[in-house]
C-alpha cells in the first residue's frame, strides 16, 4: 500500500476495519509514540507495552477523531495521558538507573563522558509535568501552542515548565562538571567533520 | 537590562526556537558572568538535545496491535451475541431439543402421577365397596399432605381419611408435575409465534404472562382431580 495516503483515508480505511491500513496507521506513527513514552518511561519494555496500549486506544476512539485537525497531536495526546496514567501506577518516577542501553543514541561519542547520557539523566530528574513538556518540545519538535494544547494547559504554564526543566537540567549538568563551552566545541567540530 | 530581564528575553527565544542572542543579550551577558553561564548551558543542552535519538520500536509492535485489535474485536463481537442472547425470554436460552425432552419428562411425570392416582382410586374404591360405606368426600376437610401412620385403618371415618389422603398425594403429585413444567416453560412460544397467552410486546411481556396462568394450575388440577375422583366413586357406586 502506498504511503502517501492522506490521513482521512487513513483514519476511513481503518474504521471500516482494513487491516492494511491499520498496519499503515501503526507504522506511519510507531517512532513518534514510542519515542515519547521510552523518553518518559525509560524502560523499553514499558515504553513498548505503553506503546500498544496506545494505538489501540486510538483505534476505539477513531470515530472521535476530528478530520480538521492532525492526527499527530491527537495521538501524542492519548500518549501523554498513557504514560502519566502509566508512572501513577508505578506510583514513582522513571529513574534514571536503567537507562543507559535504551536510551544511549545510535551515534555513540568517543568521549570518556556521554553527555547523551548525561542528558537523560539530568532529564530524569524532572517532574512529569516538565518532562512532559520538555519532550513534546525538543523531540516532538511542537510549538509551546501545541505542546499547551496537549496537556490541556495555559501556553504560560507551558512556559514556564519549560524554562524551569531548562534551568533544573542545566543546573544538574553544571553539578556533574560538565563544561558548556567544551560540550559546544565537541559539538562544532563534530558538524565540521560530517561537512568534510 | 536586569538580570531577570535578561532571563525572560532568554527564555523567549528559546521558546521560538531561536538561541541565537540579539545584540541588547549579548551586550548583558559580555559584563555578567552567571547569565553567560545560563545561556551556555542553555545552549548546550539545545544542542544535546538535537542528538537525542531513540531506537526504534522492536518490529513486532505494529504485529502485536493488531493481534490485540483482533481479539479486542472478536471479545466485542461474542459479548455482543451473548448480551442480545440474554436480552430474549429465559426460556429461549435453552435449546429446542432440550426443550422437547423436559416437555416428553413432564408429560411422562403426568402419565406416572395418573396413573399412581388411578391405582389409589381404584384400591380406595375396592376398600370402599368391602365396607359398604356411604361417605360424602367433597364434605371432608382438606388436610394437609401427610404421612399415613397408620397402614390399614379401620371403619368408615378411617377409610375416608385413607381416601383423602390418596386424592391430595395423588393432586400433590399432578400438580408438582404441572410445576414442572411452569418451571421449565417449554410451553413458551417462539417470538416469531403469535402470543399463545395474550400478552403484547416484547418478550418480556411473553414470560410475564405465561407466570400468571400457570401459577394458580395446582389448585384447578386439585379441584379437576377431586370432581374426576368423584366420578369414578360415583360410576363405580351405581355399578354396585
Ligand atoms: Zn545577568
Amino acid at each position: 500500500m502506498s504511503v502517501d495516503v492522506s490521513e482521512v483515508e487513513l483514519v476511513r480505511g481503518c474504521l471500516a476495519g482494513e487491516v492494511a491500513y491499520q498496519r499503515l496507521f501503526v507504522e506511519r506513527f510507531e517512532g513518534m509514540i514510542f519515542g515519547l513514552c521510552l523518553r518518559m518511561l525509560s524502560r523499553r519494555h514499558d515504553a513498548e507495552d505503553v506503546s500498544q496500549e496506545v494505538f489501540l486506544r486510538a483505534f476505539r476512539n477513531l470515530h472521535r477523531w476530528d478530520g480538521e485537525r492532525p492526527l499527530r497531536p491527537w495521538l501524542l495526546t492519548i500518549a501523554a495521558n498513557r504514560c502519566r496514567t502509566h508512572l501513577e501506577e508505578r506510583g514513582r518516577r522513571p529513574m534514571p538507573t536503567d537507562l543507559q542501553a535504551d536510551w544511549l543514541p545510535e551515534r555513540t561519542r568517543t568521549d570518556s563522558r556521554d553527555d547523551a547520557e548525561e542528558i537523560q539523566r539530568a532529564f530524569a530528574t524532572l517532574r512529569l509535568e516538565y518532562q512532559q513538556c520538555f519532550v513534546l518540545f525538543y523531540q516532538q519538535e511542537l510549538s509551546v501552542e501545541e505542546v499547551a494544547q496537549i496537556l490541556d494547559c495555559p501556553e504560560g504554564t507551558v512556559k514556564t515548565w519549560l524554562h524551569r526543566a531548562r534551568k533544573e537540567m542545566a543546573e544538574y549538568l553544571r553539578k556533574r562538571g560538565l563544561d558548556p563551552q567544551q560540550e559546544l566545541n565537541d559539538h562544532s567540530l563534530d558538524l565540521n567533520s560530517d561537512m568534510n | 537590562m536586569t538580570c531577570f530581564d535578561f532571563e525572560n528575553r532568554l527564555q523567549e527565544s528559546f521558546d521560538l526556537r531561536q538561541p541565537e542572542l540579539p545584540d541588547e543579550l549579548c551586550a548583558h551577558i559580555s559584563h555578567c558572568p552567571a547569565c553567560r553561564e545560563m545561556q551556555e548551558r542553555f545552549q548546550q543542552l539545545h544542542v544535546a538535545v538535537a542528538d537525542w535519538q531513540v531506537q526504534p520500536p522492536t518490529a513486532e509492535l505494529a504485529d502485536a496491535v493488531l493481534r490485540r485489535l483482533r481479539t479486542e474485536h472478536n471479545l466485542v463481537i461474542s459479548t455482543s451475541r451473548s448480551t442480545s442472547d440474554g436480552q430474549r425470554s429465559p426460556s429461549h436460552r435453552h435449546s429446542p431439543l432440550t426443550g422437547w425432552m423436559a416437555l416428553l419428562a413432564s408429560a411422562l411425570a403426568l402419565v406416572i402421577a395418573v396413573g399412581i392416582g388411578w391405582r389409589v382410586s381404584s384400591n380406595v374404591s375396592f376398600a370402599k365397596r368391602q365396607t359398604s360405606s356411604q361417605t360424602q368426600i367433597a364434605n371432608i376437610p382438606v388436610k394437609r399432605l401427610e404421612p399415613v401412620s397408620d397402614p390399614t385403618p379401620t371403619g368408615d371415618r378411617q377409610l375416608d381419611v385413607l381416601v383423602h389422603d390418596a386424592r391430595d398425594a395423588y393432586a400433590a403429585l399432578a400438580s408438582q408435575a404441572w410445576q414442572q413444567v411452569s418451571a421449565t416453560n417449554v410451553l413458551l412460544p417462539p417470538t416469531d409465534t403469535p402470543n399463545l397467552f395474550g400478552g403484547e410486546g416484547s418478550t418480556d411481556g411473553v414470560s410475564e404472562s405465561l407466570s400468571r396462568p400457570l401459577a394458580p394450575l395446582g389448585k384447578e388440577l386439585r379441584e379437576a382431580v377431586d370432581s374426576w375422583l368423584q366420578q369414578v366413586f360415583n360410576s363405580q357406586d351405581s355399578s354396585t
